[in-house]
């Protein structure tokens, strides 16, 4: 069973903690020695492989410069004999076998400045023993456009080319100087001196720079191609930009800025092609633009370190054991009398007071030396030993003390049990009769708003009663005033009728007098009839009218024929208008005197019914009053009931605490019990 | 030998060479219809696609025994058409066009590339920020040829500026003998930046977006030899498609192919350089559904006629179909 740290005994605990202590220690040790060791190898690396590398950029650079300065030589010998080639071919070639670190060299002059403008490249360079000749100019090569032409023509200015396979040329891999031929007073470009170096040359002097067991060197070139390298593969094909693209590694292009800007530095980076951690030194070829780097691997650089760190490590560990196991022995011994102490205690804990004594009393037989000490003893242990035992003792007689206290509570506690149970019987007798007084005073109360609400109904229907007849009493009155007004209308219209009748009477008249005038117009048609007819044709047009006035007068009679008719229907109408209406005046009359006696009657009635209301007033004010009381009444009786409620819970609560008094007296009696030595 | 009987010795070797093409466009050897397949610049992941149709045996698969050969300096693709030492050339479309004009009876068989991805390349840190920057300025170009497209760009937005040609590096550029530099998208931009130029630094004018977007690389043959074999070329076109679809889905195993044969030619090569390339070929070749669109689109030849005809570089009296015959639907 695993166990806590915290969990196990003092003896482990101590031991384990020094132990811990002892490896923080080692571990410190360890990495400061580990840190600082390789602090010095670094700084030591890093100086050995700069004075490395500058001892051998220097010599590179003092060989450049060497062959830098021949074809500067050449060119302001061209500048003077500018158009004696054959010479200055001479002179070239004798210059090419004195300088075996020369591959190759070229006059390329620029056409135009040739006398025939026809292209002319003389070039020598290296065959085995031999030094051979070609023209570059031939049209397989057409040097015109070869960088080591072009880029010193066009910025006018000495450079080394970068590395190139010079096909159709010296047929190598080769880097070349070119300088620029440029008339002093034109300041035109005539053509281009150049020395070639075979790389191989330099590549050998970087491959050959050795550090360490396994550290190599490598050349870049001021664009980044890789000029010399352990892996042949990045030879001339590999810029250190597209290897970091390759391996998606931005360090590499970082340390490529840096390297191609012309910088150097000290680093760790990783060789791409192993993968492996590496420190690198790097420094700048001026001449050239290159940059040449010293990689040194990590496990050459610190193999001895990670050795001696690894020897710390082991004999710390086995020291830091040993001590361990050590401390773990003496601690016990040390310890053992508190681990005593620690059972009896526990024993004590557990209320176990006789077992602790008798434990306490059998290990102090076992321990003389505790039995002679006393409290006086500096040893902290002993003393412990010393107190708890006489801490033991005097728990003892306590225990025997709270005993007896303890019975005397026990009866104390009966005695307020039963005087709480009296007081709560009371109270239930007290409860029951509140309850009765309450029933009959919500008896009372509920017939009082019976009597109450039938007396409102009895009152609103007297004053309904009383306002009905009022309103009846005007409703009438009012009939009256109409009928009158129609007895005086109804006059008023046989008046009017027995006018219309006179009126009729003239119309007749007046009827009669057209009447006599139409039979008079007819009459006088007849005769101009005749006498249109006597007149013949000459006539015709007048028997025309004489025709029409006779129709009219006919057409005449027959209308007043009928306005007679009607005028005789308008009179009978008339006088049977006049009948109808004098009946009705007579009637509505008689009518009138039937309604006024009926508004007396009602006035009688009106008069009786107001003398009852007060009546029913003073009866409700009476049966409120009453309501009143009853709810007081009952107002009263819940505060009663609400104190005895309130005395119930008191006495509830004395119980309950007897209760528990006599629960807690009893416990302790059993506590006590147990403790008590015999 | 005097200059004038070498060129006289020359040209008669030509002819001897091309009467023995004529006489035979496409001998047979165990059952294979044998045929020269000459590609317009040096081995690159450029050509990918022939690559993988020849060592994945797809040519063989279609009954053909292809043999690749590349140009460049020397020599170019176009002259080995016309004496007819190649049956199948690759070119680019402006220069093709004004070698037909000139009387040259080719016929375009398939237009692989859709897009062009023709550059020019300036540092900002030299002033090269936006197209009026270019007036007046050195820009360097290829010695081999390919200017038609750049030229007809400088006089289409009246840029008075002097083509350098360079040989093949970007070295004169990087060393500031030139303000600018015509690239390809997929060659020599990669030099650049892998020289450690960082692409935020470079100024690109990619041609294409200039209103000038006349595809580059195209299968090309003689008129007479489709005449006679129609269905050799249209297997040949099938199966350059189906190389380039290998080509692009097996692209490390491509790019390793490339540099094998890179350095087998004496050529410097990198891996993330050919891998650059192969994947902005396979953005210029535009292959949908493992397949690739090679018609030519008679838009993209109208815009090709036209920009030649205002750079002043042909006529533009070339038919369409006299031009194009697609082989495969």
């Amino acid at each position: 069973m695993i166990r806590r740290f915290s969990e196990l005994p003092l003896n482990k605990r101590l031991s384990g903690y020094i132990m811990l202590i002892a490896l923080g220690i080692l571990l410190a040790v360890y990495l400061t020695n580990y840190f600082v060791s390789k602090s010095i190898i670094l700084d030591g690396i890093e100086d050995d492989s700069r004075n490395l590398a500058e001892a051998k950029v220097n010599t590179m650079e003092t060989f450049m410069t060497g062959v830098e300065k021949i074809p500067e030589a050449i060119s302001s010998l061209v500048k003077n004999y500018p158009y004696d080639s054959a010479r200055v071919a001479t002179v070239v070639r004798e210059l090419l076998r004195k300088n075996p670190g020369i591959f190759g060299m070229c006059i390329a002059y620029e056409p135009v400045f040739r006398p025939d403008s026809t292209p002319f490249a003389p070039y020598f360079y290296r065959d085995k023993d031999m030094i051979s000749y070609t023209d570059l100019a031939k049209d397989e090569y057409r040097y015109e456009h070869w960088d080591w032409y072009q880029i010193p023509y066009t910025i006018r200015k000495s450079l080394w080319s970068e590395p190139y396979y010079d096909k159709g040329g010296g047929e190598n891999l080769m880097i070349t100087y070119s300088v620029p031929i440029i008339d002093s007073t034109s300041g035109r470009v005539f053509g281009i001196v150049t020395a070639d170096v075979d790389l191989k040359l330099l590549r050998d002097i970087v491959s050959q720079i050795r550090i360490k067991e396994n550290g190599f060197a490598f050349a870049i070139s001021r664009f980044g191609t890789f000029i010399s390298h352990r892996n042949s593969d990045y030879i001339l094909n590999e810029t250190i930009f597209s290897l970091a693209e390759s391996k998606d590694d931005d360090e590499l292009e970082l340390l490529g800025q840096k390297m191609t800007g012309g910088e150097s530095g000290f680093q760790a980076v990783v060789d791409p092609s192993s993968g492996e951690d590496h420190r690198l030194y790097f420094i700048p070829l001026k001449s050239a633009g290159w940059s040449v780097g010293i990689m040194i691997p990590e496990t050459d650089l610190f193999s001895g370190l990670y050795f001696l760190s690894n020897m710390i490590l082991l004999v710390g560990f086995i020291g830091a054991s040993i001590l361990a196991v050590f401390i773990y022995f003496v601690i016990e011994k040390t310890t053992k009398p508190v681990s005593t102490i620690s059972d009896v205690v526990a024993l004590v804990a557990n209320g176990n007071l006789k077992a602790a004594a008798a434990k306490l009393q059998h290990e102090t037989a076992n321990h003389k030396d505790v039995d002679n000490e006393s409290a006086s003893s500096h040893d902290e242990i002993i003393k412990l030993w010393h107190y708890i035992r006489k801490m033991i003792l005097d728990l003892s007689g306590l225990s025997i003390r709270i005993k007896s206290a303890g019975n005397y509570l026990h009866s104390s506690a009966g005695t307020l049990s039963d005087a709480a149970a009296f007081l709560n019987n009371t109270f239930t007798e007290q409860d029951t009769a509140n309850k009765n007084v309450r029933h009959y005073g919500a008896e009372i109360d509920r017939i009082t708003v019976s009597l109450v609400e039938s007396t409102e109904r009895l009152t609103n229907s007297v004053e309904d009663t009383g306002n009905l007849i009022m309103d009846g009493q005007t409703n009438i009155g009012n009939i009256g005033n109409s009928i009158i007004e129609i007895s005086r209308s109804t006059g008023s219209i046989v008046q009017k009728l027995n006018n219309i009748n006179k009126r009729t009477a003239n119309i007749s008249r007046v009827i009669t007098t057209i009447s006599n005038i139409a039979d008079r117009t007819n009459l006088i048609s007849l005769n101009a009839a005749i006498e249109a007819e006597k007149a013949g044709d000459a006539g015709a047009g007048f028997k025309v009218i004489a025709d029409e006035i006779k129709r009219l007068s006919e057409n005449t009679f027959n209308s007043l024929n009928e306005i007679e008719e009607i005028i005789q229907d308008v009179k009978v109408s008339v006088t049977d208008g006049v009948d109808s209406v004098s009946r009705y005046h007579e009637r509505s009359l008689s009518g009138f005197n039937d309604i006024q006696t009926m508004i007396n009657d009602l006035n009688v009635i009106l008069e009786k019914n107001k003398e009852l209301i007060p009546q029913f007033e003073l009866f409700r004010n009476a049966m409120r009053t009453a309501q009143e009381s009853v709810a007081a009444i009952n107002g009263n009786l819940m505060a009663v009931e609400k104190l005895s409620q309130e005395t119930k819970t008191a006495i509830g609560n004395l119980i309950e605490v007897s209760e528990t008094v006599n629960d807690a007296v009893t416990s302790l009696e059993g506590e006590v019990n147990k403790l008590i030595t015999d | 030998m005097k200059p004038g009987s070498q060129k006289l010795f020359r040209t008669l070797i030509l002819v001897v060479f091309t009467g023995l093409l004529a006489i035979s466009p496409a001998q047979e050897s165990n059952g294979l219809k044998k045929v020269v397949l000459a590609l317009h610049w040096q081995p690159q992941a450029q050509f990918a696609g022939y690559y993988m149709a020849l060592t994945k045996g797809i040519y063989k698969k279609y009954g053909l025994d292809v043999s690749i050969r590349h140009t460049g300096f020397k020599d170019n693709a176009i002259d080995l058409l016309r004496t007819g030492s190649a049956h199948f050339i690759t070119n680019f479309l402006s220069g093709s066009l004004e070698e037909y004009e000139k009387g040259l009876n080719l016929r375009l068989i398939a237009q692989t590339s859709r897009k062009s991805a023709l550059t020019i390349a300036g540092l900002k840190s030299r002033g090269i920020k936006q197209l009026s920057d270019l007036n007046n300025k050195k820009i360097a170009i290829w010695q081999a040829g390919f200017r038609e497209l750049p030229q007809a760009f400088l006089t289409k937005y009246g840029l008075n500026s002097q083509f350098v040609p360079v040989r093949s590096t970007v070295n004169l550029f990087l060393m500031g003998g030139v303000d600018a530099q015509v690239v390809m998208d997929y060659n020599e931009l990669n030099s650049i930046i892998f020289s450690g130029v960082k692409e935020e630094d470079l100024t690109l004018f990619r041609i294409a977006e200039y209103g000038l977007n006349v595809p580059e690389d195209g299968i090309y043959c003689s008129a007479s030899f489709l005449e006679k074999n129609k269905g050799l070329a249209e297997k040949f076109v099938k199966a350059t498609m189906e190389g380039w679809i290998e080509a692009f889905n097996n692209k490390e195993e491509t790019v390793e192919f490339c540099v094998d044969l890179k350095r087998k030619n004496g050529l410097q090569a990198n891996r993330a350089h050919q891998m650059r390339m192969l994947k902005t070929m396979e953005a210029v070749i535009q292959p949908r559904n493992n397949t690739l669109n090679t018609y030519l689109d008679p838009g993209m030849f109208n815009l090709a006629i036209q920009v030649l005809k205002d750079a002043g570089r042909i006529e533009g009296n070339i038919k369409y179909y006299n031009f194009y015959v697609q082989v495969v639907k």
